[in-house]
């Protein structure tokens, strides 16, 4: 698996299907808003306010599994060091900060006419502020450190540390007694949530995964770019003499 | 269709579109930016990153 997963096979496997999972994203959304919108009732007790949730729950579990997947990618560079497990993980950081920003505030639009408040320091809450401030770190870090392996190690380091917070994210409606409400969807015994709103949410849920698919996608190729453009300026600088280096625009390839 | 809570349900729509929009935005103008900043080298192997 790993003969193929190396840099020039990405760009030329793997970025061919960035529009089709654009694509697919973007019909999953319009058959889920769809569903949102027209089919799902309002909630007895939520109203039409229950409407928030077919974007709240995708963009809270999509912050979740993107952390997910820079854990593993994490592996991969302190394990394997492998390039693209580095490139991967952060590329993941900003869209994973993108998708809990939106879990955020889309829960805290919501929170203001259920619950009269925007914020409340609930277990759940406060554990995916966390989460978000954890991804700023992340990309703090990328920024702070300039030579790229070692920013990727201490990256690496530092998200292996955070998946602490991933079961505590998880299961802190059950651990402590919270505001928000338990799990709906994923449990044991099935979900309590009625199918006239879960079919609407699990696409929303689809339509999301593809798009992170296709975000992240587009987010190593530009980190691979990002990387020959850094090793060409690298060499151009070595082979050129002084004052002739090729003008770059400042901060392309960092 | 009488809405309610309208105003938060769309301000929690137009922060999801605004973040979505601006980050696929961003992708896209930094790949941009990175193509132009490579084609000022000398051509090695062809792009397959178009």
């Amino acid at each position: 698996m790993f003969a193929y997963a190396n840099p020039a096979n990405f760009l030329k496997y793997a970025v061919p299907a960035i529009p089709w999972l654009g694509g697919l994203s973007a019909l999953l959304g319009a058959v889920g808003l769809y569903g949102a919108f027209f089919v799902s009732p309002a909630d007895y007790q939520q109203g039409d306010t229950v409407r928030i949730m077919f974007i709240h729950v995708p963009a809270a579990w999509l912050s979740m599994m993107i952390y997910g997947v820079m854990a593993m990618s994490a592996l991969g560079t302190l394990v394997w060091r492998h390039p693209l497990a580095d490139a991967a993980q952060k590329a993941a950081a900003p869209l994973g900060a993108g998708f809990t920003f939106i879990c955020l505030a889309t829960g805290s639009l919501w929170g203001k006419p259920m619950w009269g408040a925007w914020w409340v320091w609930d277990a759940r809450l406060t554990s995916v502020l966390v989460l978000f401030l954890i991804y700023l770190g992340l990309i703090a870090l990328w920024q702070a450190i300039e030579e790229p392996s070692r920013a990727a190690r201490a990256a690496a380091i530092l998200t292996l540390v955070g998946v602490v917070n991933l079961p505590i994210i998880k299961f802190s409606v059950d651990w402590w007694n919270t505001l928000h409400q338990p799990a709906s969807v994923f449990r044991l015994d099935g979900p309590t949530i009625d199918r006239s709103m879960l079919w609407p949410l699990l696409v929303m849920g689809l339509a999301a995964t593809f798009l992170f698919l296709t975000l992240h996608l587009m987010a190593i190729r530009n980190e691979i770019l990002r990387r020959r453009l850094r090793r060409l300026s690298i060499v151009a600088a070595a082979e050129e003499p002084a004052g002739h280096a090729l003008d770059l625009e400042p901060g392309a390839a960092r | 269709m009488n809405v309610s809570h309208a105003g938060f349900i769309l301000a929690a729509y137009a922060v999801t579109a605004v973040v979505v929009i601006g980050m696929i935005a961003t992708l896209a103008l930094d790949h941009r930016g990175l193509k132009r900043a490579l084609a000022r080298f000398p051509s090695r192997r062809p792009e397959t990153g178009a």
